[in-house]
């Protein structure tokens, strides 16, 4: 328990440092700093913790909460997993850090920003160490909200609110294709975890049901990876503020659709041939079109959102490969290094392009021509820009040269065990992709180390003024840190590019023995085979690239239509569809419930509506005397019927409507039914209350209004027959093999279990506490402890008993809707207006909609 | 509507209804009655009350305001429901028993449905006063 301790510690300590951030006053800078970096190292100290304590192999840990439901709070810190946490908490760091010195001392931001980047730490370090489906997703589904906060920080610009509703939109929405794809494996395997699903056979699920649970889990994990074709709403996603950007959408967050796919891929790779299929051509083309997209951007935000869009393709596309088995051996992923490889240089070009925003005020390309050249920060910035540049461009001596080196080997793998001609395809992808990054760097290098001057710091402000980009200079340690936390990172990437032994020593322990293939070197060798010719062929085409005059000038993305062309069509289609479903008429809605009434009821007899009858046993007259008085108010009741639609004036209206009512109320009470006959005059009398408030609201007789009276009798004829079939049917209905629980033997009906067990019921005294059954009352307890325990109502008013105890959630439900009901028309009475002429603006309209919301009608009046 | 032939009348009506209303409420359980109708019929007496005597006379006699009676009447049926999770119990698991009364001929028996019914008649009377209500201010 104390392990598991430690890990909801892990998970929950940065949320509760921005929670105490919050609670601290507002112009606190220093304690809300010291606050703000207390939440990851906390987090880091608690993980830490935790592998010194139980290792890198311990089983799910955690507590049952719902065991009936399958929810628990059962977290697996497996490698990937630790590997996620430790990397979130340990970057979240840094860029809390780099906050403090990017905001400047505006105190007032901070406050707002970091509770909002901690609640997404939270999240995040959740989404990695969760193993119950359920419980991944809560935590998922809060890393997109705390997106969604942090895309739209600066509420002024429209902009940044419109990037961040789309990114939400984006990723919710697969969010919610992943949860049904994980109910629906968790439904098909009937468990609810990753632990337990590795252990299950996959060959004996249902094929087709598997295929549709991945291909909706992929979709999820799909749009929070940014792959095409929902990858736009990542680039979007840089208006947020730059630590935002170089923290979640691409060191963390946008890994979290790479992770579930990682998670799944030991489980899933192997036994599911649409593994490769689905995942490597999205992965490749994602990377492929992210590259291209990226060289045509000037914003250095932008190129990198597209980059990293690239890469998060290229780490699908890995996956994807790793179905592949050649030689009995599984293809080799290396998947945390390159994941890790990812976050130590795309984080740090994030961070020093918000330095670079703040030093030179523009982040436009051809604004920044020379600037190594402008001064000591200059130098340094450009210099740690271009290390990480570097990086991304997969040159030697870096850890990235290693991992692509494996993605081209796994590549290389995976045609091997196929030798299939698409490969060629994925081949030409890989190379394309690698030289873009070349040329990328080449640019990069070219303008930032060029003579010659970018033209105006000023103007910059309106292209992408935020504010926050241009706070005021300030002295002191925090401007270090504009740049600190990029070198902190950018550096494991020489380190572990230069000396090998230094790499395993980083990540050896928790990538190594995760695979097959613990003998296969975790840094690169040089061989000569294809990888290797790849990687020469992507840096020879590269430098051509980044030199020539092709490919130049700024493209923008086609796929940014999409997103509004989907918000019209549901903002417009739904106002269209409102307009054609509510018509205001309330003879429509009559006619829309009735008949679906009557297509559910035969829908739900089979279309066979005689098949359920019993008519004998309904039909079973006692003698024509018992129901004598029973015709005879049948008679009123018909009559009051047929009267109503003839008959003009309304208080006339009120007098026959009362007519039935009264008689069916004799009816109940004649037959046995005196809690109906009682409710039912009630009812009565209280309709008749209402009926004369709003009597004086209204003409004396009702408007001519033009009907066709044909249809409207074959509607009420048929309404009432259906009526009429379903209550012989509820009365005599003889559906065989019906409920079997608690009391005893079977029933025919429902109606018969209340009947027989209202009252007492069968006696199950020493029944075990845990085995209650569901409509069984506890009498006290016997004399060893057990429960006493009847099955019944314990009333001999069935009807009651039915309400309270057998149907009681029913009738929560029901008193609920009453209490809500009654709040929506106080609401609308409240809007007091003055009253003219109620009711005789719209002749026409059903009278009665008139003077159930008289507010309505006086639109146009205005109120003093 | 405030005639003298409903204000005569009301002076006893109101009172037995409302005693009706807390015999059907207690009966319920056993012979035709139960919360709903109670309810319902408590909402009929206080309105006639009010449509005899007026809102005025109304407001001094039933202190308490209608959404306070319907959010005591919610909170009192969930909490019935509720109860049963901190014993072990399934959710809405009823108890009952019989408590003896001194000098009563049989026992009181007791159930825990009592308080759920309680609620169901709160919510009634509430929504039924409280809408009635809002539609007679509408119309003064």
């Amino acid at each position: 328990m104390l392990s598991a301790s430690l890990l909801v510690g892990a998970i929950f300590a940065p949320a509760l440092a921005g929670l105490l951030g919050m609670a601290l006053p507002r112009g606190a800078l220093g304690a809300r700093v010291g606050v703000a970096v207390l939440g990851p190292v906390l987090s880091l100290a608690g993980l830490s913790a935790y592998v010194a304590m139980a290792g890198l192999d311990a089983a799910p840990v955690g507590w049952q909460w719902m065991p009936a439901l399958r929810l628990d709070m059962m977290l697996h810190a497996d490698r990937l997993g630790l590997f996620f946490a430790f990397l979130v908490s340990g970057v979240g760091l840094l860029i809390t850090l780099y906050s403090r010195a990017y905001f400047g001392p505006d105190a007032a931001s901070l406050f707002r920003f970091y509770p909002s980047l901690h609640l997404f730490m939270t999240a995040m370090v959740g989404v990695a160490l969760a193993d119950n489906f359920m419980l991944l997703l809560l935590f998922w589904e809060l890393t997109s909200i705390s997106s969604f906060l942090l895309i739209g920080w600066d509420r002024d610009d429209p902009q940044a609110v419109r990037n961040a509703m789309q990114a939400f939109v984006v990723t919710a929405a697969g969010g919610l294709a992943m949860m049904g794809g994980l109910i629906l494996l968790g439904v098909i395997s009937e468990t609810w975890s990753f632990s337990e699903l590795a252990e299950r056979d996959l060959g004996q699920l249902p094929a087709g049901r598997l295929i549709a649970a991945f291909i909706l889990i992929f979709i999820g994990a799909a749009a929070k990876s940014a792959q095409w074709p929902w990858h736009f709403w990542l680039p979007g996603a840089m208006a947020a503020p730059t630590p935002v950007s170089a923290y979640l959408h691409s060191a963390t967050m946008v890994k979290a659709g790479v992770y579930l796919i990682g998670r799944m891929w030991p489980i899933l790779a192997v036994a599911l041939p649409l593994w490769p299929g689905l995942i490597v051509p999205i992965g490749a083309f994602t990377m492929l079109l992210g590259a291209y997209v990226a060289l045509r951007k000037s914003d250095l935000k932008q190129i990198f959102a597209y980059t990293t869009v690239s890469q998060l393709g290229l780490l699908m596309c890995v996956y994807g490969l790793g179905a592949f088995t050649y030689n009995d051996e599984p293809n080799v992923i290396w998947d945390i290094t390159q994941i890790a490889n990812h976050a130590m240089y795309k984080a740090p070009l994030f961070i020093i392009a918000g330095a670079i925003a703040h030093v030179a005020h523009t982040r436009e390309l051809h604004e920044l021509r020379g600037f190594f050249h402008r001064g000591a920060i200059s130098r340094l910035m450009a210099a740690l820009l271009l290390l990480a540049a570097y990086a991304m461009a997969a040159g030697p001596f870096t850890v990235s040269f290693t991992a692509k080196e494996f993605f081209f080997y796994a590549i290389d793998h995976g045609w091997k065990a196929t030798r299939s001609p698409w490969f060629l395809a994925l081949v030409a992808a890989g190379v394309a992709t690698g030289t873009l990054n070349v040329a990328i760097f080449i640019r990069l290098a070219r303008v930032l180390l060029g003579r010659g001057h970018g033209n105006g710091h000023d103007q910059a402000r309106e292209h992408h003024g935020h504010a926050a980009d241009h706070p005021e200079h300030e002295s002191g340690m925090w401007p270090a840190f504009l740049w600190i936390p990029a070198a902190v990172l950018v550096l494991p990437q020489y380190i572990g590019g230069i000396v090998p032994g230094a790499y395993e020593a980083m990540l050896g322990a928790i990538e190594r023995s995760r695979f097959y293939h613990a003998h296969f070197p975790l840094t690169w060798q040089a061989h000569a085979g294809l990888p290797l010719y790849m990687s020469l062929a992507a840096f020879a085409l590269g430098v051509v690239l980044g030199f020539a005059p092709v490919l130049r000038g700024v493209i923008r993305d086609a796929h940014d239509r999409l997103y509004p062309a989907f918000y019209n069509l549901c903002t417009e289609g739904g106002g269209r569809l409102f307009r054609l479903v509510q018509t205001g008429n309330f003879v429509t809605y009559g006619a829309v419930a009735a008949f679906a009434m009557i297509g559910l009821a035969l829908w739900g007899a089979g279309f066979r509506p005689l098949a359920y009858l019993n008519t004998g046993a309904a039909l079973r007259v006692e003698g024509f005397g018992d129901l004598l008085p029973a015709y005879l108010l049948a008679f009123l009741v018909c009559l009051g019927s047929v009267l109503m639609p003839i008959v003009k004036e309304r208080a006339s209206r009120v007098l026959v409507l009362g007519t039935v009512g009264f008689s069916v109320t004799t009816i109940y009470y004649l037959y046995y039914a005196p809690d109906l006959a009682l409710t039912q005059l009630s009812i009565e009398i209280v309709s008749l209350i209402l009926f004369l408030l709003v009597l004086g609201l209204l003409p004396r007789t009702a408007e001519r209004v033009k009907v066709r009276p044909l249809a409207r009798t074959v509607l009420a004829v048929t309404v009432g027959l259906v009526m009429f079939w379903l209550t012989l049917g509820a009365a005599s209905g003889q559906r065989p093999g019906l409920t079997r629980w608690g009391g005893e033997g079977t029933f025919s009906s429902l109606g018969e279990f209340f009947l027989r067990n209202s009252d007492h019921g069968q006696d199950t005294s020493h029944m075990p506490a845990d085995r209650t059954v569901p409509g069984t009352v506890v009498r006290g307890r016997n004399d060893d402890g057990t429960l006493k325990i009847h099955s019944g109502g314990g009333g001999s008013n069935v009807v009651n008993v039915i309400l309270v105890d057998f149907r009681g959630f029913d009738t929560l439900g029901e008193i609920t809707v009453l209490g809500l009901a009654a709040l929506g028309v106080w609401t609308l009475l409240r809007r007091r207006r003055p009253r003219t002429s109620a009711g005789r603006h719209q002749p026409g309209r059903g009278a009665a909609v008139a003077a159930a919301t008289p507010a309505h009608h006086h639109e146009g009046s205005v109120p003093p | 509507m405030s005639t003298v032939i409903l204000r005569t009348a009301a002076r006893f009506l109101v009172p037995l209804s409302l005693l009706f209303a807390l015999y059907i409420y207690f009966k319920g359980h056993q012979s035709p009655g139960g919360g709903f109708v109670a309810g319902l019929v408590t909402a009929v007496a206080v309105i006639v009350h009010r449509m005899a005597f007026g809102r005025a006379s109304l407001r001094h006699v039933m202190r308490v305001r209608e959404r306070t009676l319907v959010a005591v009447g919610l909170l009192l049926a969930l909490g019935t429901a509720v109860l049963a999770l901190p014993l072990g119990l399934p959710f809405f698991t009823s108890g009952h028993g019989y408590l003896e009364l001194p000098g009563a001929a049989a026992p009181f028996a007791w159930a825990t449905v009592m308080a759920f019914d309680l609620g169901v008649m709160l919510v009634v009377t509430g929504v039924v006063v409280g809408m009635i209500n809002a539609l007679s201010e509408e119309l003064e």
